[in-house]
């Protein structure tokens, strides 16, 4: 019984991480009509460099800080780079989409030569801090992930649904050209959008990292994870975010533990094809809403 | 003798790429892949080159007349896990592998070897190579009660394993293969290290391991010399005899290696190098150690 409670935890707890993933996936999404495939490598920088630098013995929170600023200078350039394309009145969304595929291999094999091929356990200041129960001893560090999911969402729908900003990135993920007409500065706004993902990487990062052993190569399966999380609820749902991470959090975990290792690999990747073909809008999509059909 | 250094970043293709340019640059040998996954996909093209490699993957798969394992083979490491639990009065085990193609290559052989011995398999639990969190599979395993664990792997999912231990709150002795040595190992999980044994096959017990260590330490007093940095050396010293014996040509030194079953001398292991026949470290020549206080020690499981 303690090992299901044990899991439980644990499933919801990482499943918050894969919901910050998703979050930033929608907010990109949601922002600029962008599928972002460099997500899981934008919070891949941010843990590794906190990893290494704390590693060397530096202060956690001066290595976030600086990790804080390395990833929204990164984000603002990737954002200036897709400014063109956002802006042109021909553009093609899914070369877009596919240029983030390239970022994501760029900012892995610079974090590998930068930073260093090694695998690094990164220790926040409350790592040692745990909770028991019975036999098992749960970090302060998985609580820490459900504490500040819950602040970000918070943040994130008040920026979405009470500012300028939000209005503007609601109207652009509904029609470019039609928010273009009625004055919204599409170049500025996915050069926002980018950073916002950015800051939301960046914690997830360090959440994350602090969970998992942190290398150059763990953006691809967050990436992954985070989109699996992001289309059960539909990607622009935000809750859906919230939703998909704790499924797959739990899903993830329970069939670690009772199916083996290949139904765990499985399960992601068999959510994300579930959901294309039975509900592509996701499972909290809005009354109505319409799906992308090509 | 000139040495080109290359990076293959343990990337199979990357690998390969290098033994072509190796062998257009007219290399007589190569010291090659750490890993056995690396091992198996330069198999082809070395052999198409015929060019003499030096490999330190362990996994039994390898079988390529090119590829000569350094390193003590998996199924001789499955033997001292064997002696391992005998010197414990252990009579169950479980597994822990990776489903890369090493863990899986292991994992066959520890079902034969240990299948075919006294000692009760009671769970086996298998994680992906990269695998950051091991606590569903420990978990998983505890419920079958083993007196141990035997892993199997490489890399890092040695301090996943010895985190998720902490984790749990299960006091279960594991012993790894010579990858548990890592000093990865004891950088990433710290004194959650502690307590997991592993095998090695450099010692210090013959004088020319004794040798060896003490020209290290004059050399390099800041750095602890490792059990690859032991076999490294070992491996240029059978490559000289090589070129020395059988001449300096790619094709006389694989002749010559293709004899070489009793090089003496050598300070990995405790007996002569059977490099022909891929067991220049058998299972008694390797000694036990443990992880304590981030650092290692040798231990006689007496």
């Amino acid at each position: 019984m303690i090992d299901i409670a044990y899991f439980t935890i644990i499933g919801l707890c990482i499943g918050c991480g894969y919901a910050l993933v998703a979050l930033g996936i929608a907010t990109l999404f949601n922002g600029s009509g962008v599928l972002n495939f460099a997500q899981g490598d934008i919070i891949m920088i941010a843990a590794l460099y906190v990893a290494v630098r704390t590693t060397s013995g530096e202060n956690y929170l001066v290595a976030a800080l600086e990790a804080l600023a390395i990833v929204l200078v990164v984000c603002a350039l990737i954002g200036l780079l897709f400014v063109k394309p956002a802006v042109s009145r021909h553009r093609d969304i899914d070369l877009i989409i596919i240029g983030t595929i390239g970022i994501s291999t760029i900012l892995a094999n610079l974090a590998n030569n930068v930073l260093g091929s090694e695998t690094y356990s990164l220790r926040s200041p409350i790592t040692d801090l745990a909770v028991q129960l019975g036999s098992f001893t749960i970090s302060w560090d998985y609580f820490a992930l459900v504490i500040a999911a819950a602040i970000l969402f918070a943040g994130y729908l008040v920026v979405y649904k009470k500012t300028d900003i939000g209005l503007q990135m609601r109207a652009m993920s509904a029609d470019v050209d039609a928010a273009r007409y009625s004055g919204v500065q599409v170049a500025k706004l996915t050069v926002v959008g980018w950073l916002i993902a950015g800051f939301i990487g960046t914690f997830a990062g360090l959440l994350l990292g602090s969970v998992l052993l942190v290398s150059a190569s763990m953006g691809v399966p967050l990436t992954i994870s985070g989109f699996a999380a992001a289309m059960i609820g539909g990607l622009k749902n935000p809750w859906g975010a919230v939703l998909g991470g704790a499924i797959i959090g739990l899903a993830e975990t329970f069939a670690a533990g009772y199916l083996g290792t290949a139904a765990r690999q499985s399960i992601a990747p068999m959510i994300i094809i579930g959901v294309l073909l039975l509900l592509p809008r996701g499972i909290l999509a809005a009354r109505g809403a319409r799906s992308r059909v090509v | 003798m000139t040495i080109d250094f290359q990076d293959d970043a343990n990337n199979p293709n990357e690998a390969v790429t290098l033994v072509t340019r190796f062998a257009q640059a007219d290399a007589v040998a190569m010291f090659g892949a750490h890993s056995s996954p690396v091992a198996l996909a330069q198999a082809e093209a070395v052999e198409a080159a015929g060019l003499p490699e030096f490999v330190f993957g362990a996994s039994n798969a390898i079988d390529n007349p090119y590829q000569y394992q350094v390193n003590a083979r998996d199924s001789e490491q499955i033997k001292n896990v064997l002696t391992f639990a005998e010197a414990n009065d252990f009579h169950t085990v479980a597994f822990l592998t990776d489903t890369g193609a090493y863990g899986t290559a292991a994992l066959e052989q520890l079902n034969t070897v240990i299948g075919e011995s006294d000692l009760e398999i009671v769970g086996s639990e298998t994680f992906e190579p990269t695998a950051s969190n091991l606590t569903p599979q420990l978990v998983a395993l505890q419920r079958q009660n083993p007196d141990f664990i035997a892993m199997f792997t490489f890399g890092t999912p040695y301090a996943a394993v010895v985190q998720g231990t902490a984790e749990t709150g299960w006091d279960v002795p594991i012993i790894g293969n010579v990858a548990a040595g890592d000093i990865a190992v004891g950088e990433i999980a710290g004194e959650d290290a502690d307590g997991l044994y592993y095998m090695s096959p450099f010692g210090s017990e013959t004088d020319a391991a004794k040798e060896l260590i003490d020209a290290w330490e004059a050399e390099y007093p800041d750095d602890e010399l490792t059990f690859e940095g032991a076999i490294a050396y070992d491996s240029m010293s059978v490559l000289l005899r090589a070129i020395t014996e059988g001449g300096p040509t790619r094709e006389e030194v694989q002749a010559w290696l293709q004899d070489a079953v009793e090089v003496e001398g050598l300070a990995s292991g405790t007996t002569a190098w059977d490099v022909a026949s891929r067991a220049p470290i058998r299972a008694e020549d390797l000694t036990f150690r443990l992880w304590q206080a981030g650092e290692t020690v040798e231990v006689d499981l007496g």
